[in-house]
């Protein structure tokens, strides 16, 4: 029951937040006010051309980048 | 001012049309986060007398992070009686909720207004509205804006907000973990200072690291207390993974679903929706580019292009040159006698001849149809997810995917598109975004113009675009490599697909091509009385002598430097300026894409050289002014040589 980076994940899974591994505190903020915040579900949709997200009725496009910092836990 | 209305939330949820419908204003409303970067104002009719209204850009929390969140909240700071309506998406409570409980921590007068009552309906959510009011302690209403639903009882609620008939004694109080009340404390205790926001608030966004508001911090307090608040955020940041303003997003979050547990109610979940089976195809890039292409195709070549710009503009200006003209000299001969004095309106460059005529015949259709296709795609929510599909593309440019929303709007109007750059996350984004709307995005007048004036030759269109495709990207490209600055992250909400609904559209359209005929039409004037009185006093012949060397070092005729002198004014009336040319057969292929290359590179128009200079400073505004006037020229000569030694 490891943590692990969202682009780890398979499209089509759902699994839950763990939190942001990231030094980017501009980043982090906006990501919460996104609504990414540890222990909810979060749907990967796609991850080409960009990664695309469900968390809630929220979706959420993503560049790999960013989906590296996002933290995932099955 | 005690009597006011601001409207505040987040971006995407309804404000500008609840605005619009309190208002009987139009403030644009589109589909996608970001439509609004400015603050818009009007006044509603209440019970009570007229109010006003403040419209503001979307704003995720009190912790501002991009410029657009940054208007709002100056508004917010300066603004602190009057009562707040936040809006806020049904669908997404949660999400939301944080800003309200924000809000109420800084003691403002809240109405909530719970939008999209329809959509959430729709996916089986049912929400027990009075139970939250009693909850959060403030009005709260349920609203269906596009249908004016809830619209009395929002109405009725504010008037007795504003008379004072309901009492904000009893509302939500924000509480922290024990670790972070005491880092607030901290921070409280060391800002002596007067501040737009009450301390406890304040410290909050200290705590959080909000940039503005430290800054506003430093300035205001003594070194001593500065330095005793950035030990505090130091230590407090040190103890959390995330930071510490990720913990206070976590527990404003827990807190905000603590008070909607058993509000929200699922009562099923539905099938899938066209609009997801529809949004999976625009995001899928096997799909999307296909669908993307069938879009430019359709919409901005043969709606724009050849219907609007080809044969609108060729009905309006027969009708022009056959009846208005002749008709306006006569009267013209019949009340003013001196010769002179009527080439001012219907001579070669007169207001009516000229001015007139370009802005109505050719500049009005064109950007009438622009801004109805352009409106389609807004309304739809196709930018968000076109974002998604060039974000790797954008990158190359030194921007991320959200840059395609400013690019895309610059053609219908790069003024416009000048101030959407504000969604940018960083400086350097913004400047690069602007510079490549200066320089190589092509205004809907311009495009119109040109389209249709290629459009016989489909290898000069495609010339053309190459050309135009190609200095965009280098020039991102290069300034991606020049400015100094890390490279862009890219995340974007993206919103449902949603049905446009044609009163919108058309509202839409009919405000941007009133904004941008009431913008054109005295500058249009302008030029003519300008050229009018130039050539009486020999200037006019003078500077097109001296425009004469370049026009015919790019291969064109010397009756085109006309064209480029207008094009000083506006690209879009140098475009219209070519339309004559080319009508009167002056013209070679060679050198319709020469100039056609040029003059899209060419200067930006007064108006966005404007708004460039207020949002990026006079020192970048002249950079990016001398960089364009050079690259338009050196590429202008390049493809006219080019073409001459392809045999063209
Ligand atoms: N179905 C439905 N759609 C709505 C409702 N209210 C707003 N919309 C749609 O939501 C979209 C956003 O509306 P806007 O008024 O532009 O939202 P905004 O909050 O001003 O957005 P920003 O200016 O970007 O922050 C538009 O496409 C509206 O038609 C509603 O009650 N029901
Ligand atoms: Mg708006």
């Amino acid at each position: 029951m490891d943590q692990f980076p969202l682009t780890r994940l398979a499209p089509g899974t759902t699994a839950r937040i763990a939190g942001i591994r990231s030094t980017n505190g501009t980043l982090i903020n906006k990501l919460a006010a996104l609504g990414v915040l540890p222990g909810l579900p979060l749907t990967l949709i796609q991850t080409y051309p960009a990664y695309l997200v469900q968390i809630g009725q929220t979706e959420l496009a993503l560049d790999r980048e960013t989906a590296r910092c996002i933290e995932v836990i099955i | 001012m005690k009597n006011r209305i601001l409207i505040l939330g987040n971006p995407n949820v309804g404000k500008s049309i609840l605005f619009n419908r309190l208002t009987g204003l139009y403030a644009t409303v589109s589909n996608y986060p970001g439509t609004t970067v400015e603050i818009a104002a009007g006044q509603a009719r209440l019970p009570c007398g007229l109010v006003e209204v403040v419209d503001t850009p979307g704003l995720y929390s009190l912790h501002a992070i991009t410029e657009e969140e940054r208007v709002a909240r100056r508004y917010l700071m300066t603004a602190p009686d009057g009562v707040i309506l936040q809006v806020a998406d049904a669908r997404n409570l949660s999400r939301m909720l944080p800003l309200t409980l924000q809000l109420l921590q800084a003691r403002f007068r809240v109405v909530l207004a719970v939008n999209m009552l329809d959509e959430a309906a729709r996916e089986g959510l049912s929400l027990n509205l009075d139970v939250l009011s009693h909850r959060l302690g403030i009005p709260v209403v349920g609203t269906i804006a596009t249908r004016g639903e809830g619209l009395d009882r929002l109405k009725e609620i504010l008037f007795q907000v504003l008379l004072g008939q309901i009492s904000y004694q009893k509302t939500y109080e924000l509480r922290f973990s024990p670790e972070v009340q005491a880092d607030l404390s901290a921070i409280a205790t060391n800002l002596k200072a007067v501040y737009p926001l009450p301390p406890d608030c304040l410290s909050t966004l200290v705590l959080a690291g909000d940039e503005e508001i430290l800054e506003l911090v430093r300035q205001q307090e003594s070194i001593l207390r500065w330095r005793k608040i950035k030990a505090v955020i130091t230590a407090a940041n040190a103890r959390y993974p995330c930071g510490v303003g990720y913990q206070l997003a976590i527990e404003v979050h827990a807190q905000a679903e603590q008070i909607l547990k058993g509000i929200c109610l699922r009562l099923a979940s539905r099938t899938r929706h066209w609009q997801n089976r529809l949004s999976r195809f625009t995001t899928n890039p096997l799909t999307g580019l296909p669908i993307l292409l069938a879009v430019l195709y359709f919409g901005l070549y043969r709606f724009v292009g050849r219907f609007g710009a080809g044969v609108l503009v060729d009905q309006l200006d027969i009708l022009f040159k056959n009846i208005l003209i002749p008709a306006g000299a006569n009267l013209v001969a019949t009340i003013i006698p001196s010769p002179l004095w009527q080439s001012l309106f219907v001579g070669e460059y007169g207001i009516i001849s000229l001015g007139v005529r370009y802005a109505v015949a050719i500049i009005l259709p064109i950007v009438g149809c622009f801004s109805f296709f352009f409106s389609l795609l807004e309304d739809s929510g196709y930018l968000p997810r076109l974002a998604m599909l060039t974000d790797r593309l954008c990158k190359s440019l030194g921007l991320n995917g959200r840059a395609i929303i400013p690019l895309t709007l610059g053609l219908g109007c790069d003024t416009m598109a000048t101030l959407t750059t504000r969604i940018l996350e960083t400086r350097r984004e913004r400047f690069i975004a602007t510079f490549l709307l200066a320089l190589a995005v092509p205004c809907s007048a311009q495009l119109g113009v040109i389209l249709s004036l290629l459009s016989p030759y489909p290898g000069a269109v495609l010339l053309w675009g190459s050309v135009v495709l190609l200095v965009l990207l280098l020039a991102g490209h290069l300034l991606d490599r020049l400015l100094p600055g890390s490279p862009p992250l890219f995340f974007l909400e993206i919103p449902p697909l949603r049905l446009p609904r044609l009163s919108n559209i058309l509202v839409k359209t009919f405000s941007r091509m009133q904004w941008y005929f009431l913008e054109v039409l005295p500058i249009f004037i302008g030029v003519s009385v300008f050229i009018w009185a130039g050539r009486f006093f020999g200037l006019f012949q003078a500077l097109l002598r001296l425009l004469e060397p370049a026009v015919k070092a790019l291969g064109l005729p010397p009756e085109a430097a006309v064209v480029f002198l207008f094009g000083f004014f506006r690209r879009d009336y140098g475009a219209a300026g070519l339309y004559d040319l080319a009508a009167s057969g002056a013209l070679s292929v060679r050198n319709l894409v020469t100039a056609a290359t040029t003059l899209t590179l060419f200067l930006p128009c007064i108006a966005q050289f404007a708004v460039m200079w207020k949002e990026r400073g006079p020192v970048a505004s002249l950079l990016i002014a001398g960089i364009i006037i050079l690259t338009a020229w050196a590429i202008g000569f390049a493809v006219n040589i080019l073409l001459s030694l392809a045999g063209l």
